[in-house]
Parts: structure tokens; C-alpha cells; sequence
């Protein structure tokens, strides 16, 4: 790209399906603000789908309580993504040590999609907030 | 969605295949593949976004239609393809440029 200077930019979402949504559409307009290229836009907003997706599945059994945050910030030739969530936390190494998925399994494709999509990921559970980055490095 | 005797075709009209439109999506879905269609050709021409509970959807069906169904996808953009090239379902899947591809292979 690259990106003159940082410039973040944050949503709040209450955790739910259809907030997932508004939670895309934001980081497609922050993408298409920035210039990033279509197939890594494409990337981060499946990346952080799947990872949204597992917090309100998963991080609050689709209770329909809680919130998560969503940060995304334009570095020098990187975009950061980070999502933060008081929900309960993934198991430890879950962003890291994907299982095998059968083709013909229905579900649990989620982490090795985050996976495949993004160049870093850092998932941090303290104090009762997790907070997971996900890191796309974009081509000069 | 229309069909004939040997291929059924379905058009998807979720622009959005995720996890909020998979719900949906499987119920208007289960009474078209209660018969066990063999041979399916599915328009993605429509759709913008899939996420991998929305493939979930898509994998399912074709359980349903059992040992030597077949499934094509046609009309779908960069995005969905690149899906189905990281989740490998490309290889479960038969990928089209045109209708007429999907067609001749389902023939």
C-alpha cells in the first residue's frame, strides 16, 4: 500500500449473528477507506467473521448477552485487527493448533479459516477480557 | 429455484451465506433435497459472502443426497472461490465458470 500513518478505528457490537454482520461491514468500509486490495480485504473480514462467529457461539453460548470490540488499525504495509470479548475463553493453543477437518464435516472449519486468511495471530486471556489479534501483512 | 428430471438447480438468493442466514437457508433447503436429488447445480451468482457455517450448509446437502450425488457450484466471485480453495471443498464440490461447464459434467 503502504499506509501513511496509524489510524484506528473502533465498533462495539452486542454479541449476536446479525451483529456479526455490522461487525464485516464496518472493516469492508475501513478496507475499501484504506485501499487495501480486494482478495486481502476478503481475507480479514472471513478471518474475523469466523473468529466473531466462535465468540458468540462459543464465548457466550449463544446466550445473546455480552458484547465483543472490535479495533482495527492501518500500520506500515499491516493491518491489525483486534477483537475483544468478555465471554468465556477458547482453550489454550485453539488459534494455533487447528484439528484436521474431514471434507465432509459440517462444522469446525472456523480456526483453520482464521488461519489461512491471516499472517499472525495472538489470542491473550486476562483479567476476564480475551483479546485476540489477527494480523494481515498487505503487499507493497 | 427451478428443476428438471436430472439436474436440479438451485439459485441462492442469501447474499450472505454466514452463520445468520444458514438457518434459513437449511430449512428452505430440506424439503428440496428430501427426494435425494442426484445430480445438483448451484447458482452462487448471488451471493457475496460465505462463511464456513454457511459451507457447513452446503457440505450437509450433499450428504443428503447420498453415495454418487454430485454437486456443482456455478456463478461464484473470487471471495467464494478462495473458500472453497482454503477449506478444500473445491475437491467435493465441482467448481464451474459457466452453466454450461456445470451441465456437461453433471451430464
Amino acid at each position: 500500500m503502504p499506509f501513511s500513518a496509524d489510524r484506528p478505528a473502533v465498533i462495539a457490537i452486542a454479541a449476536n449473528l446479525a451483529q456479526v454482520r455490522r461487525l464485516a461491514a464496518f472493516l469492508k468500509e475501513f478496507c475499501a477507506r484504506e485501499g487495501v486490495d480486494d482478495m486481502a480485504a476478503f481475507d480479514v473480514e472471513l478471518a474475523l467473521v469466523e473468529a466473531a462467529n466462535n465468540v458468540v457461539e462459543h464465548g457466550y453460548a449463544n446466550s445473546g448477552q455480552g458484547e465483543m470490540t472490535l479495533e482495527v488499525i492501518a500500520e506500515a504495509d499491516v493491518l491489525r485487527l483486534v477483537l475483544s470479548d468478555g465471554g468465556a475463553p477458547v482453550p489454550e493453543g485453539y488459534f494455533t493448533q487447528c484439528r484436521v477437518v474431514d471434507p465432509e464435516a459440517t462444522h469446525g472449519r472456523g480456526c483453520n479459516i482464521i488461519q489461512a486468511c491471516v499472517d499472525e495471530i495472538d489470542y491473550v486471556s486476562a483479567d476476564g477480557i480475551n483479546r485476540l489479534t489477527l494480523v494481515k501483512r498487505l503487499q507493497s | 429455484m427451478t428443476g428438471n428430471t436430472q439436474i436440479l438447480r438451485i439459485l441462492i438468493q442469501h447474499p450472505r451465506l454466514d452463520a445468520a442466514a444458514a438457518p434459513a437457508f437449511r430449512d428452505e433447503m430440506t424439503g428440496t433435497f428430501a427426494n435425494r436429488p442426484e445430480r445438483v447445480l448451484i447458482d452462487l451468482g448471488q451471493v457475496e459472502f460465505i462463511d464456513s457455517t454457511g459451507l457447513g450448509v452446503l457440505v450437509s446437502l450433499m450428504k443428503q443426497m447420498g453415495p454418487g450425488g454430485r454437486i456443482a457450484v456455478v456463478g461464484a466471485n473470487a471471495a467464494v472461490r478462495r473458500l472453497f480453495q482454503i477449506t478444500r471443498l473445491d475437491t467435493l464440490f465441482v467448481i464451474c465458470d459457466t452453466e454450461e461447464q456445470a451441465d456437461a459434467i453433471l451430464g
